[in-house]
């Protein structure tokens, strides 16, 4: 049966970790097998919501939510050919989140640690093997490689969040280069407001400008307002504000405040 | 990010073992609640659970739930609405209301049996 066959290339794409949704209507009779339609990001279509008119709108919401950064299941109400509401369950799988770190330093081991541990494909990019090594990073993806060699061995996309901490203004400053026009949502910056004017007014003397869009994008100084010292606050620090970015949400305290979490967008 | 990811082995798992499943999901959520739409639970016809779809406030309901499911084949949809009378009663704490679908888990389609599933597979390439 179709459905059924959505339901298993479903689960396969999330072994594969590739990017789906499975739309399924949310019945509670015994009316045969439910209907459920798994619409991949690459490829085609399988299986039926049993009426042309609901997939023809699942279609779009799915694609809709496949473009988001950080898109969020959720039950929507379609309209069949009869023109009556349906409730159909949008469930989404993107693959994990990258986070890359640029810098191996000590400070680097706990941000690549909880990274990790928060789900994210943690990726430090850092040319000086004893440094970048399989000891100190863990479950991290390791990538030796010189600023020059970025283009060719680096890949960012809208679900790439960076944090830039070589403790080397130069190297800073090149890698920033390489990654401010990226399509990156997060760039943090470690280091206080004046090295991150004195970077980029160093930057713009070589000829190369951003928009603002751009440097919308960059947070500097980086992290939450927590009063944080040593590598490991910093590295809960800067991951909260990045978890924050990727929900949309300011940072801050809860306390006293009327919504936990934001209302979904429709 | 990974809890669902585990649910789906599991998934994988049973049905390796020929154990039926029903697959609980948080479909919509209004007000508080600890996990949010997405977040998923397999319960397997010997009781075993996999996963969370609340705080621990509503997995054991669930469960019961869910072998109904397994047992009849049909679906369910329960929605918890947790207000305060309730919340104050169990002393829960966690006020909002919470729906989740619980679905019998289609048994695999064995790979060479029907032509379709070349289609299938295919999509993921």
């Amino acid at each position: 049966m179709p459905q059924q066959l959505a339901f298993d290339a479903w689960l396969d794409c999330i072994e594969e970790k590739r990017e789906g949704v499975l739309a399924t209507v949310l019945q509670t009779r015994e009316a045969g097998p439910p209907g459920r339609l798994f619409i991949p990001k690459d490829g085609q279509a399988i299986g039926t919501l049993g009426d042309s008119a609901l997939d023809a709108q699942a279609l779009l919401v799915a694609a809709k939510k496949l473009n988001e950064s950080n898109p969020k299941p959720q039950t929507k109400g379609l309209h069949n050919a009869e023109k009556k509401e349906v409730s159909v369950f949008m469930d989404v799988y993107i693959p994990p989140l990258k986070l890359m770190i640029f810098g191996a330093g000590h400070d680097a081991i706990p941000v690549a640690k909880y990274g990790a541990s928060l789900g994210f494909h943690t990726v430090v990019v850092d040319q000086r093997p004893f440094y970048n090594s399989e000891e100190r990073f863990p479950g991290a993806t390791r990538i030796i490689a010189e600023t020059a060699k970025f283009a060719e061995r680096l890949f960012i996309d809208s679900r790439t969040y960076i944090i830039v901490m070589n403790h080397h203004l130069e190297k800073d400053q090149e890698t920033l280069k390489f990654v401010l026009p990226s399509k990156a949502p997060y760039i943090g910056v470690l280091g206080p407001r004046s090295r991150r004017i004195r970077m980029l007014e160093a930057i713009e003397k070589e000829g190369v400008r951003f928009e603002n869009s751009q440097l919308e994008r960059m947070y500097s100084p980086v992290g939450l307002d927590i009063g944080a010292s040593g590598a490991e606050e910093i590295a809960i620090s800067v991951l909260g504000e990045i978890i924050a970015v990727k929900n949309g949400h300011t940072g801050g305290f809860l306390h006293n405040s009327m919504h936990i979490h934001q209302l979904a967008q429709s | 990010m990974s809890e669902n990811l585990l649910v789906i082995e599991a998934i994988q798992e049973a049905r390796e073992a020929g154990r039926k499943s029903a697959l609980a999901t948080v479909v919509r959520v209004y007000g508080s609640a600890y996990r949010r739409e997405g977040a998923k639970m397999l319960v397997d016809e010997h009781e075993n659970i996999t996963g969370m779809i609340s705080g621990g406030c509503l997995e054991a309901d669930v469960a019961e739930a869910a072998k109904q499911v397994i047992e009849s084949g049909v679906p369910a949809l329960k929605t918890y609405a947790m207000d305060e009378d309730v919340v104050w009663g169990l002393g829960l704490g966690c006020p909002g209301t919470v729906e989740i679908y619980i679905e019998p888990v289609p048994d695999h389609q064995p790979a060479n049996k029907k032509a379709g599933n070349e289609d299938a597979s295919a999509t993921c390439f």
